[in-house]
């Protein structure tokens, strides 16, 4: 306070007075009134009549008296004296009142330029059409295989960097598997690639790769990283979705068919065409599952305030069509204009209207209160619900009679208990009524319990469904939202039409139907190839997952707060090869690995340490740890483990794990089916948080939270890690499991298993220094052994041990 | 460098300091054992921002929650309501969620008496708690939004009500680091239940993985893959030596990651903590007067389980770690152990026959060693119960107006803040949101609430969001 007005003071003593006026205005008063009144009384809402962004709206019914802030009606609001109390979501601090007061004092001076409260757009790059670039000149015409390396090695010319050697031919093929299916190349696969001497080797090896279908179980995992997917719903509780797994599904399928991403895109926000015209083929009926993206969320399903419930729901998934495909973090426009980007509150509402006009919750509060469409029926379908639901019926009949006999015994049983209780108390009677609550328990434990847990509300549960999809529709009567202050719902100022970003147009905008949500015109803005930020914030995630960092580093935000491009033409060459490969992710890909760039070795030198310590520019490839759900499945691969199922549910629904009071949630201590455990990571049972323990494993490598839509996994480097690599029953038992299958093989000696172990998790050759580190260590245990150590089958534990520390050791968790 | 780590002044979004991978790793390392790399320190000096320091100096520097989830009653702990003897009975006509034509007041179940100098009024429920007034900050007039379990749950640890965000210890430990490296900054002791909401509440939400709580439980194993896979040390090292050497190898055919050298200390670490967790859990110095205290010699199993957290508690912070969370034993149903729907007094006579000795403790025990000064000790659940009741045997879910505690590290002793009306329905004075309190924590552990800030999805994120005014009345 004191500062303050010394402040004020000294500047009214220096030279003009107005200057120094407007200098204080413009350091105290503006950041004030954008900050804490603009939101309601600036240039989009005036609440009240009031304006607090401009000269004329300040003097509306003596709001602001100049000179006399006693009698202004505004000081009285941020005194909160009396029955109008400004801000409403708390007071000013009393130095910020003092100066709004003094700035009244000295005559509410107010300069002659507007409050800019959307900052100028112009020529912001990410916002500019996406265009061809001229593919650069380059002084090492030998290096380039491809136009990308054209557009590397450019770069590094600048700043005289020569990219390093090639990798080997083991750690690229490795590389090359794990990118694009998460799995380890084969032994096989391995000696065919040290044989081919072809100069199509290499093209050969990632055609192969993009044809498996492993490559949608590792790129769907991908795409489900920028969704809200998980196979539950609810805040806290785990309220079993049983039909997520059909987007899970829908995705992988999408992109194993490499179905164009701009459909991709369309299907997900509209759903899959329902006439796709003449001479075109008609989508997959599968793919109704589609908005499941839209549809599955971390919103709660239920609340008392049921329009904060929604309004809330609409802005998760403003947030996320706007991260997930335009890279901007739209959600900041709910309660103001945008700081840095140039999204007004306008065009945030604008867009949360076409959510309000979509049917996400359903109207009953069923399981999961979501909004499901029912699948389109087969005769396969029909039949085999008809089926299901004949024996759920004499499932739950069989239950019901069983429960019947046992509560007749059970009120036996009680009644003798009480006569007993009733009686005087004696060593005969205690003896006896011991007896009989020993009997109630046994009752108790057959009578249709699992545990403590009901079998019979279960069953109910259970009862079979013809196919459905957890899928978004339009609302009957679709509307436009009204901005609501600092997005309470209960707040609401004026409509605001539907529409989409304003500052992201190439032409005039297009127009949405009042009879419809407007989904379907905003999935053709976003899927026009004239969409500034589309084809760009695609491939750039491409690039990211295979260097491991995108060409902009923020991956989710192109926004001007986040990382400007590294190589902002390479990111247009990429984004306009993607459209004229007619949206193809597998062309991207493949284009992308056969560059001379993506086959670098990853063993930095002196000189590129020095000049690019972060290798932002590409001067070798980057050293990547597997995705967790890769260093699971891996494991399982080398053991043998892993089971080659794909699709289809797999939440853990038995009586054991399924809580039966409504809402019926999964436990936490819930087990995985032994049909689901060994399969791929991409189809175990995901929740919202805090992974089951069989899939614990997700819970330590910096899984990508479902709730959150994350193109970049954060990576963290902790004990708890490593705990887990040396500890964890998985582990152990799947290096148990190695040891036995190599110990089979009786022609194998020492240096031939070792052989093995070596090219199956590590996919290259052993070396000297290999086999002298496995005979040490066998030494090293058989010493241990001689000292007490029992283990029946001590020749399977020394293996055991030594497949574990090949198994848990850097080289097989990263790329090389 | 996968994400901007900031801690800065003034509004959100407005976040600087970028920190390099080297840096980020060393960050990651942080709360859960630390990377004693000479080129890793350098990364640390070099950095725009500084973090695991406190903005402004303050007494606490650690925190045990003593988390009390179902609902306890207000009228019926903290907050007498007389009025509610005169009224019992009859027709209660509240707008709530369970509002219903058979509704009647219910008189209080417990009696209440003066305690301490301040002689603040406890009920019959808590009467070793009740000793300790003088040391508390009693506020009546919580407020939350929510009428259901997991929500308000989730809401008290990470003030937000839907998914995905910090909770509150993990804001801790981002905020101060860890006092020790070589335990982890935020620790949940539990029995085998997890609280509504699950592990959501304990969840570090969008901050590295290392801010998460480790859950330690009364039984069994305490954490996750602690007990080494070998039983044989010689064995156990003889593994670990094999894949050092194998990951020493690697590492000069990289010519030094920096990844692959943060792997191979964490290898070492790992492998100390193996012996140092139990170490900092066992009570084997423990002497028998003082885990008589805590309850351990009683004959009732919850008991002894929740005096064990408690004692481990006291002992977690006293090795450094920053932020300490204690769930009773779940002895009702599935939404917190305080959820008496029906049976109000057996339960909630059950539920302070098994806590309140441990609690008093606990507060008398940190006392004692001169610990409570530097140790704020909270004492919350996520809503209270009505003042009316349906059935007549039990009360409802009730977040119009609630009764927390603090007591410990600079906060005022013998003061009791905020009110609600004549018949605890409505918080009458002062009201005091979850925000408020989450503000009120910080302040106390020396991070101002508006500038402890992390940069995700485009904003600077906060605890608080956009809320939160600090209840000065309660700061020493």
């Amino acid at each position: 306070m004191r500062s303050l007005l010394f402040f004020f003071i000294a500047g009214l003593s220096v030279t003009s007075a107005q200057t120094d006026r407007t200098d204080f205005f413009e350091a105290k008063v503006r950041p004030l009134l954008v900050s804490r009144c603009a939101s309601c009384h600036g240039d989009k809402v005036q609440m009240g009549g009031i304006q607090l962004t401009s000269k004329d709206g300040m003097h509306v019914s003596g709001t602001v008296v100049p000179g006399d802030p006693a009698s202004s009606r505004l000081v009285q609001a941020l005194r909160y004296n009396g029955k109008i109390k400004m801000p409403p979501d708390g007071k000013l601090g009393d130095s910020d009142i003092a100066a709004l007061e003094s700035w009244i004092a000295q005559g509410a001076v107010w300069p002659d330029t507007v409050v800019a409260s959307v900052p100028a757009p112009a020529g912001y790059w990410a916002f500019q059409p996406v265009k061809k670039p001229e593919v650069p000149k380059v002084a090492d015409a030998t290096w380039p295989t491809s136009d990308i390396d054209r557009f590397i090695l450019e770069k590094l010319e600048r700043k005289d960097l020569k990219p390093v050697n090639d990798a080997d031919k083991y750690a690229l093929l490795r590389r090359a598997t794990l990118d694009v299916t998460g799995l380890l190349p084969t032994p096989e696969e391995v000696a065919a690639f040290e044989k081919d001497s072809s100069p199509k080797a290499f093209e050969n090896v990632v055609d192969r790769l993009l044809a498996s279908p492993a490559f949608g179980d590792h790129w769907g995992r991908h795409w489900l990283d920028v969704t809200y997917w998980a196979d539950t719903t609810g805040v806290g509780r785990r309220i079993p979705l049983r039909e997520a797994w059909r987007y899970r599904d829908y995705v992988i399928r999408s992109l194993n068919s490499d179905k164009p991403y701009n459909l991709f895109v369309k299907e997900q926000i509209a759903g899959p065409d329902k006439n796709p015209g003449k001479g075109k083929k008609a989508g997959d009926p599968e793919d109704l599952a589609a908005t499941g993206f839209l549809v599955l969320g971390p919103w709660a399903w239920f609340s008392y305030d049921r329009d904060q419930l929604r309004s809330d729901v609409a802005d998760l998934q403003v947030d996320l069509v706007g991260r997930t495909f335009l890279g901007l973090t739209l959600g900041c426009a709910r309660c103001h204009d945008h700081k840095f980007d140039p999204i007004p509150n306008t065009d945030y509402y604008g867009m949360a209207g076409i959510f309000l006009s979509t049917q996400t919750l359903s109207s009953a509060n069923s399981e999961g209160g979501l909004n499901t469409v029912r699948m389109p029926d087969t005769l396969a379908s029909v039949r085999r619900y008809a089926d299901e639901y004949e024996k759920w019926e004499k499932d739950v009949a069989s239950v019901e009679a069983a429960e019947k006999v046992n509560q007749k015994e059970r009120d036996e049983l009680k009644k003798r208990l009480d006569e007993l209780k009733a009686k005087p108390k004696s060593d005969e009677t205690d003896a006896e009524i011991k007896t009989v609550e020993a009997q109630f328990d046994t009752v108790k434990k057959r009578s249709g319990t699992a545990g403590d847990r009901q079998v019979l509300p279960f069953t109910k549960y259970m009862k079979p469904r013809l196919p459905e999809a957890y899928a978004a529709e339009d609302m009957e009567f679709p509307e436009d939202a009204r901005l609501a202050v600092r997005g309470d719902a209960h707040q609401l100022g004026k409509f605001t039409p539907r529409r989409f970003l304003k500052s992201a147009m190439w032409g005039p905008e297009p127009e949405i139907s009042p009879r419809s949500s407007g989904r379907h015109e905003l999935a053709e803005w976003i899927a026009d190839e004239k969409n500034p930020l589309t084809a760009r914030v695609y491939v750039n995630r491409i690039w990211h997952y295979l260097f491991g960092d995108g060409i902009v580093a923020t991956t989710e935000n192109f926004g001007s707060r986040g990382e400007p491009p590294t190589h902002p033409e390479l990111l247009d060459y990429l984004a306009t090869r993607l459209i004229e490969d007619g949206w193809s992710t597998k062309k991207v890909i493949r284009e992308i690995m056969l560059s001379h760039v993506y086959q670098l070795s990853s063993a930095p030198n002196d000189q590129g340490n020095e000049i690019d310590p972060g290798n932002k520019l590409l001067w070798r490839a980057n050293r990547r740890r597997l995705e967790v759900e890769a260093i699971r499945d891996t494991v399982l691969q080398v053991s043998g483990r892993l089971n080659p199922e794909r699709g289809g549910p797999s939440l853990p629904l038995t009586a054991q794990n399924v809580h039966t009071i409504a809402p019926f949630f999964l436990e936490e201590d819930s087990v995985v089916e032994d049909q689901v455990r060994n399969r791929r990571t991409v189809y175990q049972p995901i929740m919202r948080s805090g992974q089951l323990a069989d899939v614990d494993i997700l819970n330590l490598f910096d899984f990508a939270d479902p709730d959150q839509v994350v193109g970049t996994r954060i990576q963290t480097v902790v004990p708890t890690q490593m705990l887990y690599l040396l500890n964890s029953e998985f582990l152990k038992k799947q290096s148990r499991i190695l040891a036995a299958k190599l110990l089979k093989d009786d022609k194998l000696d020492d240096d031939g298993r070792v052989s093995k172990i070596i090219l199956a998790a590590l996919s290259r050759p052993a070396t000297t220094r290999d086999f002298q580190q496995a005979r040490q260590f066998l030494s090293d245990f058989k010493a241990g052994l001689e000292k007490g150590h029992n283990d029946p089958d001590p020749l399977t534990a020394a293996w055991a041990r030594y497949c574990h520390a090949i198994l848990a050791s850097s080289e097989f968790l990263y790329k090389r | 460098m996968k994400r901007q780590i900031s801690k800065s002044d003034g509004c959100p979004g407005c976040a600087t300091g970028a920190i390099t991978r080297r840096g980020a790793l060393q960050l990651a390392s942080n709360g859960f054992g630390y990377l004693a790399f000479s080129a890793l320190a350098q990364a640390a000096t070099s950095l725009t921002v500084q973090l695991g320091q406190p903005h402004f100096s303050a007494k606490a520097k650690n925190i045990i929650f003593l988390f009390m989830p179902g609902g306890v009653s207000h009228m019926e702990s903290f907050d007498p309501k007389p009025k509610l003897s005169e009224m019992d009975g009859k027709p209660a006509k509240l707008e709530n969620y369970v509002a219903g034509p058979n509704r009647k007041w219910l008189r209080c179940l417990w009696e209440f008496k003066k305690y301490g100098e301040c002689g603040a009024p406890v009920s019959e429920l808590f009467p070793h708690t009740a000793k300790h007034v003088d040391d508390l900050a009693i506020v009546r007039s919580m407020k939350s939004e929510f009428p259901l379990h997991a929500r308000g749950n989730v809401f008290l640890h990470t003030g937000r009500n839907v998914s995905g965000y910090p909770s509150i210890g993990s804001w801790v430990t981002y905020g101060l680091g860890s006092e020790n490296k070589n335990l982890p900054g935020y620790v949940l002791l539990r029995d085998a239940s997890v609280p509504p909401g699950g592990i959501e509440n304990f969840s570090n939400g969008f901050l590295p993985a290392t801010h998460q709580a480790t859950h330690i439980r009364d039984e069994g194993v305490p954490v996750d893959n602690i007990n080494p896979a070998d039983k044989d040390q010689r064995v156990q090292r003889a593994k670990l030596d094999a894949l050092l050497q194998q990951d020493r190898s690697f590492l000069k055919q990289t010519s030094g990651d920096d990844a692959i050298e943060s792997a191979i200390a964490n290898y070492e670490m790992a492998y100390r903590m193996q012996s140092l967790v139990p170490d900092v859990l066992d009570l084997g110095k423990e002497p028998e007067s003082i885990k008589n205290l805590y309850g351990l010699d009683s004959t009732d199993k919850a008991k002894r389980s929740y005096g064990l957290q408690c004692l481990r508690a006291r002992r977690l912070v006293e090795a450094g770690v920053r932020f300490v969370e204690v769930t009773p034993p779940n002895l009702f149903g599935m939404n917190g152990t305080w959820d008496q729907h029906t049976e109000l007094k057996k339960g909630h006579e059950t539920n302070s026959f098994v806590t309140d000795q441990a609690v008093a403790a606990l507060l008398t025990d940190l006392k004692s060693r001169g610990l409570l000064e530097s140790t704020l000790v909270l004492w919350a659940g996520e809503f209270g119960r009505t003042p009316d009741t349906g059935n007549g045997d039990g009360r409802d879910h009730h977040p119009g107006c609630f009764t927390i505690w603090m007591a410990g590290g600079g906060v005022k002793g013998g003061v009791t803040y905020g009110e609600t009306d004549e018949l605890g329905n409505k918080v009458a004075s002062n009201p005091v949101t979850i925000h408020d309190l989450h503000a009120t924590i910080l302040q106390l552990l020396g991070l101002d609430h508006k500038r402890l800030t992390y940069k995700f999805s485009g904003r600077d994120q906060r605890l608080t969001d956009v809320h939160g005014n600090i209840v000065q009345e309660v700061l020493a």
